[in-house]
């Protein structure tokens, strides 16, 4: 029997010498062309883990026992030469965020150069070559132009892909990817995770992913290992794990990749905000060296309608540059629009007339509350504004924080002392102690970890059933959509592509772009069913982003809308 | 009124472990011992001087250190210790008022501008660019020549000279802290922009403004001695560190001492304030913060 | 990459303009009258009331602004009223002095300061570290004035190695010049390294931590090269612009050490300028220094995309 490619024996790991223990002792193996998914939220260890294979372990935290190998050689043993060999030659390595992973400074041709160092018969214009080959290889077109450009040049899909490329280039018997796809917009994302499943199968390349989507993970790996807070939960065949799960959290984790729609049908009701013919755009670039100058400007959103009825959730589905959190932003009155009106129970918003009764929560949980002010008083701060008095202020501030599932003795701390999810409910908190009617989110749960989601999204679902708001969500995650809201509205760079109720986007998606949208994104339990898009009537097709929004129409079919043009005018 | 008080009570919660987390750090404790000797000493001297620090003994000049004259005499016989002593109070209270001038001068033109943004931003950081083009010690040359020399004078030089650094500080940290999502936060729960100045923007400044001020203060005390060096600082026969470094600079060869003391007291004096200041940036470092 | 050297210069105009005002203004609030100093002795009122007008003295002070712009951009500095020779011919000829002492220093802080900081960053809280910030840190508390007294004092007075001040210059003498260029360098240098290795380091730390460094590990990369090809870029981009302030500051600021050595320098100059009320002295060198000051943060600016291809030229 030959040693496997990679395995941890008993291996655990700790901060510092007697620090506290990040990973407990765990055995696990990856066979040659095999592929295995780490799956666990932050702190589960997974990161630290492949680093730990790498050799390449952050200072400060120490193997604490057991042992990793490669090939049967214990890398712990290893001289520094002969491991940065073994990296070079064996192991390949793809981090989350593409942004920081290539050096600024360094044109991409030179970095991908680096990584055939551990293969010096080869010349310059052999390197070169390879370069141009395994380029084209994850589909970059015109590779020689980019050997020569800087990672800032490219964009987060391209820089992705080289980074896929440099990992691939000295054909290594192990790809470690760590969160390869996650900070990627959704149809991106399918597509680099499909070109690293290709390349790892040409090469015979043995995958190791890390990941937090059991979605992702069903889709592409055959073994799986959970970890949780450094404890290894189970570990198994995938198919096996995901119909018969044995340790609850595993259950929790396919369960938050399950979406199940819990929104039911429900009847009409009072109409609440109509947003119309909305359009912004942007100053693109520098203005000029003169203030009469105008500058060059971007439209972000080009004829925006929106309608949302009283208790009820539209989610603004779109990926980054879509301008999804721009109409949210101008709703707000915290951008102001070119054109267009936005109605509000009944009556026509000015532009920058104070939103008393809309309340907005934000995306980032950290920086969204003030480090300096303690949780009671980031509550109280609107009903202060509003010059109630303090036995008041008091009371609801005592009333939001059981609302949102938070215990009293947290009113008196500071922000940093509390977790991501913890914020995330300080944040609501802030919104629903004001009552408002309608609460605008932009990607509320999109900095949180999967289980923690789940927990905020059923917090948003018993607030609205108890309260009667009406939620207008930002997100990019088509999940969400489906569990908690009633109508979807799809934008792509600025224009508004299909308008439906949640049950039909899913089951009937018009706009072939809402199709794409819906199979790049892994799910567990309908896999793969391909959407076909619909056939539109003689003479109409689907507005793509080059129409000008004065020859878009909407086209209806059931309670779907969907932007279309003639024909004739497209052309 | 009650805003004012919940406020507060939130900064001092912050406040309350930074003193705690600076004692911890040895450096930062030798630092805060020494600043706070040589300060006590300096108010307290007037209780206990051995000697008048400006009166001439004739008969005692240029004396060693000795028994009589712990640090030794001057050229005109001065007793050293007594000149030194009272030199710590002129020194560290024309750097600390000209720290303080400059803040609030600098802190005042920072956040209106960064906070205005625009055209007020725009020209007031022109004018900043020119007076940082000039050097500060030839800038605060020139300012002690219309003030003349004092006090008074090195002060409101120091602090004019200064205040540019500050106000360029403060300016980026209003725009950084403008970015962040806790000030739209405010403005969407119907905050004026006054509320948001004084809640979150003031209390959020005074971290970095901590961290700068501990520079400033060093510089404005080096920049003091040297003004007095070159003979523009406070005027003889006053005594200050800088001014004694100066005058003993003609006998270096034959009373090492009149140099020595002034320039050992000012150098340790400054590596401590360096050293806190280094400790303080550490302590309110938010990455570190968030470590924890 | 022409035009956006145009564009900054053309944009140096208004800060010029703004700061020779702020420049004139300020010496002319300085107390006493320049025409009664030259005079001294000999004062009369006819006397008096000529050499005003000699110097000008008699206009209206925007008028007098007004002819000394006009002045200076034809290149006329004017002249010393002290000992009357051409203003511009003798600030050439300190500056020179001056950068006999600066260039060296910086050229030294530099080839000190980078290594050092970047070999703390490396062996982050390692013994090398500390030794690193904690001499960064002693070098910084010591004022360059006390520095040149204890150079003086020890390589001067009790060894008599080295001369203790005085100018000869290396073009007379070379060996003399050096030998009297020794002391004010090194008093310059320890200040200079303090600063730049503190910046260093930091921001070296700060780029180890990056992914692309790791990543580069991960290829294989040896040490070196991680550390010269991908750290050194990525950390010096953002001390250049320190540095551009540190010899601004230096090639004007030097006045304390010019003085403590003797030194015909430039800042000795202003400082004797400033002390003799002669006007134009003053106004011509603050002017000088702010040119020299613009100028090599404009060099900076043009060097900065080197090392960072994020910042255009644009």
């Amino acid at each position: 029997m030959t040693a496997p490619l990679l395995s941890f024996k008993d291996f655990s790991l700790r901060l510092g010498r007697d620090g506290a223990t990040l990973v407990h002792p765990l055995s696990l193996s990856l066979e040659a062309g095999e592929r295995l998914a780490l799956v666990g939220e932050s702190g589960s260890g997974k990161s630290l883990l492949a680093k730990a294979a790498m050799g390449l372990l952050p200072p400060g935290i120490t193997p604490a026992g057991g042992s990793v190998s490669i090939q049967g050689r214990n890398i712990q043993s290893l001289s520094p030469g002969a491991l940065r060999l073994l990296r070079g030659q064996k192991i390949g390595l793809i981090f989350q965020e593409p942004l920081t992973a290539l050096n600024p400074a360094l044109k991409i041709g030179r970095q991908l150069g680096e990584a055939l160092f551990s293969r010096p018969e080869l010349n310059q214009a052999d390197r070169k070559e390879r370069c141009i080959e395994i380029l084209r290889r994850v589909q970059i077109s015109a590779p020689e132009s980019i050997m020569n450009a800087y990672p800032h040049q490219l964009s987060g899909g391209m820089r992705q892909r080289v980074m896929l490329a440099a990992a691939m280039l000295p054909e290594p018997a192990i790809l470690i990817a760590d969160e390869p796809t996650t900070a990627l917009d959704v149809i991106v994302q399918d597509e680099v995770m499909s070109l690293m499943i290709e390349l790892t199968e040409a090469q015979g390349t043995a995958l190791l992913l890390i990941s937090h989507d059991m979605g992702l993970v069903a889709r592409h790996t055959q073994r799986i290992a959970v970890l949780e807070h450094g404890y290894l939960r189970e570990s198994g065949d995938a198919t096996n794990i995901l119909e018969n799960p044995q340790h609850s959290y595993t259950r929790r984790l396919i369960d938050s990749a399950r979406h199940h729609s819990v929104k039911g049908e429900s009847s009409e009701t009072k109409n609440l905000l109509r947003v119309s013919n909305i359009c912004v755009s942007f100053p693109a670039g520098r203005s000029g060296l003169w203030p009469w100058q105008t500058p060059p400007s971007m439209t972000a959103v080009s004829n925006a309608n929106l309608e949302l009825a009283l208790g009820k959730t539209t989610t603004i589905i779109g990926e980054s540059g879509s301008g999804k959190t721009t109409l949210a932003r101008v709703i707000m009155g915290l951008q102001n629009a070119d054109s267009g009106t936005i109605e509000f129970k009944g009556k026509i918003l000015e532009a920058s007339a104070q939103r008393d009764d809309m309340q907005y929560i934000f995306q980032d949980p950290f920086s969204s509350l003030d480090p300096r002010m303690c949780v009671e008083a980031i509550i109280a701060e609107g009903l202060k504004i509003r010059g109630i008095d303090p036995i008041e202020t008091q009371e609801r501030v005592r009333q939001a924080l059981t609302d949102v599932g938070l215990e009293q003795s947290f009113a008196k701390r500071l922000p940093h002392e509390l977790s991501g999810g913890q914020r995330q409910r300080v944040g609501i908190a802030r919104a629903i102690v004001l009552r408002p009617s309608l609460i605008i989110a932009d990607e509320p749960v999109a900095a949180l970890d999967v289980t923690i989601q789940q927990q905020i999204l059923e917090l948003f679902r018993r607030l609205q059933n108890r309260y009667q708001f009406s939620y207008l969500f930002i997100s990019h995650d088509l999940g969400m959509v489906e569990q908690v809201s009633d109508e979807v509205l799809v934008m792509y760079r600025g224009h508004q592509l299909e308008h439906a109720r949640t049950r039909d986007f899913f089951e009937q998606p018009l706009h072939p772009y809402s199709c794409q949208l819906l199979n790049a994104t892994p799910r567990m339990d309908h896999q793969l069913s391909a959407h076909q898009s619909i056939k539109l009537p003689q003479g109409l097709s689907f507005a793509d982003t080059d129409t000008p929004a004065s020859q878009r129409s909407w086209w209806h079919l059931g309670t779907s809308k969907v932007a279309v043009c003639t024909h004739s005018q497209k052309n | 009124m009650n805003n004012l008080m919940t406020n507060q009570t939130a900064v001092i919660k912050t406040a309350m472990p930074l003193w705690k987390n600076l004692w911890h750090i040895p450096s930062a404790r030798f630092s805060i011992i020494f600043l706070t000797t040589v300060v006590l000493l300096a108010i307290t001297s007037t209780f206990y001087l051995p000697y008048d620090p400006l009166a001439l003994d004739i008969d005692a000049r240029m004396q060693a250190p000795s028994g009589e004259h712990w640090l030794g005499t001057d050229f005109f016989g001065r007793d050293l210790f007594s000149r030194m002593l009272v030199g710590a109070g002129v020194s560290l209270r024309v750097s600390l008022f000209s720290v303080v001038f400059a803040t609030l001068l600098g802190t005042l033109l920072g956040t209106v501008a960064g906070y205005r943004g625009g055209w007020t931003d725009r020209s007031l950081m022109v004018a900043v660019d020119a007076i940082l083009a000039m050097p500060g010690i030839l800038l605060a040359l020139v300012l002690m020549m219309i003030l003349g020399a004092g006090e008074v004078g090195v002060v409101l030089a120091l602090g004019l000279a200064y205040s540019p650094t500050v106000a360029r500080t403060v300016r980026g940290t209003v725009l950084s802290i403008r970015e962040k999502e806790f000030i739209e936060a405010a403005s969407v729960l119907g905050g004026s922009d006054r509320h948001i100045m004084w809640r979150h923007l003031v209390p959020n400044i005074v971290g970095p403004l901590t961290v700068l001020c501990s520079s400033l203060f060093a510089q404005a005390l080096l920049s003091e001695s040297a003004l007095s060096f070159l003979g523009l600082g406070v005027p003889p026969p006053y005594p200050s560190w800088g001014g004694m470094l100066a005058d003993g600079r003609q006998f270096i060869s034959q009373a090492p001492w009149l140099c020595l003391i002034p320039g050992t007291a000012i150098t340790l004096t400054l590596l401590a304030i360096n050293l806190l200041g280094d400790a303080l940036r550490d302590c309110l470092d938010p990455r570190e913060g968030a470590q924890k | 990459m022409m035009r956006y050297v145009l564009t900054k210069l053309l944009l140096m105009i208004p800060s010029l303009l703004l700061v020779s005002a702020l420049i004139f203004g300020l010496i002319r609030s300085i107390p006493g009258d320049p025409a009664e100093m030259l005079l001294g002795d000999n004062l009369n009122s006819t006397a008096l009331a000529a050499a005003r007008q000699e110097l000008g003295l008699d206009k209206a002070m925007p008028l007098q602004y007004v002819y000394w712009l006009k002045a200076i951009v034809s290149g006329d500095f004017g002249e010393s009223v002290m000992t009357g020779e051409p203003v511009l011919a003798a600030l050439s000829e300190r500056f020179l002095v001056t950068l006999q002492v600066v260039v060296p220093a910086f050229v030294l802080s530099i080839l000190v300061a980078l290594p050092a900081g970047l070999a703390a960053a490396y062996y982050h809280l390692r013994w090398i570290d500390r030794s690193v910030v904690l001499f960064a840190t002693l070098c910084l508390s010591v004022p360059s004035f006390w520095m040149a007294l204890l150079l003086i004092y020890t390589f001067g007075i009790s060894w008599g190695v080295l001369p203790t001040g005085g100018f000869v210059s290396p073009a007379v003498d070379f060996s003399e010049g050096i030998r009297h260029l020794v002391l004010p360098v090194t008093a310059l240098v320890f200040v200079e390294i303090a600063i730049l290795t503190r910046m260093m380091r930091a921001s070296a730390i700060e780029v180890l931590q990056q992914d692309y460094i790791t990543h580069a590990r991960a290829k294989g990369v040896s040490e070196w090269r991680v550390l010269f090809l991908h750290v050194f870029p990525n950390a010096f981009a953002p001390s250049l612009t320190v540095i551009g302030l540190i010899l601004g500051s230096l090639l004007s600021g030097t006045a304390v050490i010019e003085t403590v050595f003797g030194l015909p320098g430039l800042g000795r100059f202003i400082v004797d300028a400033i002390y003799a009320r002669d006007y134009p002295v003053i106004q011509g060198s603050l002017l000088f220094v702010v040119v020299i000051y613009l100028g090599v943060n404009l060099l900076v600016d043009l060097l900065y995309p080197v090392f960072d291809p994020r910042v255009r030229l644009s």
